[in-house]
């Protein structure tokens, strides 16, 4: 545990020395601006574009975070070398990618935090008496934090095997696809199965991908936030449960790829 | 070299790289400068405005949808404040000489973008309720239909019951603008049904009595304004149930005066010059006078001796104010000072005043 930790404060350490926090400055002045902008162009939905706005700049500045960082991360080391000193070191494989993973998540937690305290203190400014607590946006903030985790862990696995430029493809195209899996259902349930006997197969591989694929829309309550939609108990549990689920199967893929990988 | 030498060539390189960041910066500073006239003057070689042309490139709410991955409720904020934009630049087309706006100026061909962006809006975020609201009020002012699709499409949406309550709401508002009062008090039938609150069931009511009123069905009317008053929680819904009563009250009244004054045409070929002319097929009759349940009417039974005290007989409206007579045209209407409502199409509107005429 304590490698793990060390690996994961250096991480840490590292990112903060890559300047990445620096986007929350942009992040913050966005949001500023907003605040005073909106309000004049939306008609009273001051509140509703405020939180769209910031949930989607955490959503989006968060993902850059993990896609960039993510996916340099095991590569740098091998392409510095400096794998060899490290995994030389009492230290396992899979010590060293879930220090990795935990630095990342860290350096997404710090970033996370700031920007919702900054969301909180621009809806406080244009609240108004029938609007619903700013405290609100809490607990989809948290599972968009989740998704960010999921991103981290699908850009860290990517890394594990392949270069800078493709993981980052990968996990980009990666986003695309896990938002469409809803769509995937549909296009599956709409099959006429009974008229064309040969879509059978489609429909099964259609269903297989739904299942399978991570469904990020499972962490976006961005929308039902602004509206002040509250999520219930059993959605957010359940969210977090697929999420963790979801974590510990593509961290064991990374460690497993990564255990098998020469470095000669 | 001797160290003094190394000094000076040192200070003319460090000159030298000092000269050359003044370049840089001069080259930089210059060209932003220079970037706004040229633009201009290339500008001004199209003949025609550059400005981009108002286009929707996707029409389609679920394609934009499909598209927004996932910031959804960003991209409808979006597509919102751009119709909230489009709607305000196109109204300064029916702005008056006062600078209010004068919508008779405008139609639904002015603002072609405006239901296709309403609707993008609202299949991106079905929860977008102000969108549905206020942009049924942009679209009225042009198209009932469209507007009343619109909310249409928000109510089959929905579940909050406040929502719904409201979606309702607006809808009848609109078909009361667009004149169509059977679906106006089937609507605000459903809001009423949906109120959360006591005030709200009682003015949604209100509302369903009124639209039947307009519609032609008195009757509905009568048992809907009735059943309001006796039932009303709020004192204001109760006086308001009794002033539509009043003015169902006066509407047969004028009625069965209407017939008394075709049957005096028919015996005199001619309409009487006054009520004074009328008063005696009044008493001859007054015995046949019901209203629209089938009540005797009390002007012309228990009341007839109080409202029909004028040494000019002329019969008091149920205000209490002496009911109007037109003799060129031979119809009754109300009086100025009558408080009977009179929202609906007045049968007898009365002449324009001397001043009326001057102006």
């Amino acid at each position: 545990m304590k490698q793990i930790l060390t690996v994961a404060l250096n991480t840490f350490r590292e990112s903060v020395r890559d300047k990445v926090l620096y986007n929350l400055v942009v992040a913050v002045l966005i949001l500023i601006a907003a605040s005073l902008l909106i309000g004049e162009l939306s008609i009273n939905q001051e509140r509703k574009a405020m939180v769209d706005l910031g949930l989607s700049t955490l959503l989006l500045f968060g993902y850059l975070i993990a896609v960039f960082i993510g996916t340099g991360l095991v590569y740098k080391e091998i392409e510095r070398r400096t794998i060899y000193t490290v995994l030389a070191k009492p230290i396992r494989r899979y010590e060293f990618i879930l220090g990795k993973f935990l630095g990342l998540s860290a350096t997404l937690l710090v970033n996370c935090t700031v920007m919702v305290v900054a969301l909180i203190v621009a809806l406080l400014y244009v609240r108004r008496p029938t609007d619903p607590s700013p405290l609100g946006i809490l607990p989809a903030a948290f599972l968009l934090y989740v998704e960010l985790l999921l991103a981290t862990a699908l850009a860290l696995l990517f890394s594990s095997f392949t270069t800078p430029a493709l993981a980052t493809f990968f996990s980009i195209v990666g986003y695309l696809v896990c938002n469409f899996t809803p769509d995937i259902k549909l296009f599956a349930d709409i099959l006429n199965v009974e008229a064309y006997p040969s879509l059978r197969l489609t429909q099964v591989i259609l269903w297989t991908l739904y299942y399978t694929l991570p469904n990020l829309t499972n962490f976006n309550f961005i929308t039902r936030t602004a509206h002040g939609i509250p999520i219930t108990g059993e959605q957010f549990g359940l969210a977090c449960v697929y999420g963790l689920v979801y974590l510990c199967i593509l961290l064991s893929l990374t460690i497993y790829v990564f255990e098998r990988r020469n470095f000669k | 070299m001797s160290s003094s030498a190394v000094t000076s060539s040192d200070r003319q390189s460090a000159r030298s790289a000092r000269r050359r960041d003044y370049l840089y910066w001069g080259i930089i500073l210059i060209g932003l400068a220079c970037l706004y006239p040229l633009q201009v003057r290339f500008d001004a070689t199209f003949h025609t405005n550059r400005t981009v042309e108002e286009t929707l490139y996707i029409r389609s709410g679920e394609t934009v949808r499909r598209l927004s991955f996932g910031f959804d409720g960003l991209v409808s904020d979006l597509y919102w404040i751009r119709t909230v934009q489009y709607f305000g630049r196109k109204l300064s087309g029916g702005l008056t000489d006062k600078g209010t706006v004068d919508f008779s100026r405008l139609s639904k061909d002015d603002m072609p973008l405006l239901e296709p962006m309403l609707n993008i809006t609202t299949t991106v975020d079905p929860n977008f309720v102000a969108a549905y609201r206020t942009g049924a009020i942009f679209l009225a002012e042009f198209d009932y239909d469209a507007a009343l699709a619109l909310l249409r499409k928000g109510i089959a949406v929905q579940t909050d019951r406040r929502t719904l309550f409201r979606l309702w709401s607006d809808y009848g508002a609109i078909c009361w603008r667009a004149k169509r009062y059977e679906e106006c008090a089937e609507a605000y039938q459903r809001a009423s049904e949906l109120a959360l609150s006591a005030n709200d069931r009682d003015w949604t009511a209100v509302m369903v009595g009124a639209a039947k009123t307009r519609g032609g069905d008195r009757r509905t009317s009568y048992l809907l304004f009735q059943r309001l008053r006796d039932e009303a929680e709020h004192e204001g819904a109760r006086l308001g149930a009794e002033w539509r009563i009043q003015q169902l009250i006066s509407l047969d009244e004028r009625d069965f005066f209407a017939q008394l004054i075709a049957l005096f045409r028919q015996t005199y070929q001619r309409n009487p010059a006054n009520f004074a002319e009328l008063y005696p097929l009044v008493v001859a009759h007054r015995h046949k006078a019901y209203d629209t349940l089938g009540r005797p009417l009390a002007l012309f039974r228990e009341d007839f001796a109080t409202r029909y005290s004028r040494y000019d007989r002329v019969p008091l409206d149920p205000s209490g104010a002496p009911y109007r007579y037109d003799p060129i045209r031979g119809c009754v209407g109300l009086s100025t000072s009558s408080r009977v409502a009179r929202d609906q199409e007045e049968p007898c509107p009365a002449e324009p005043s001397q001043n009326d005429r001057i102006h």
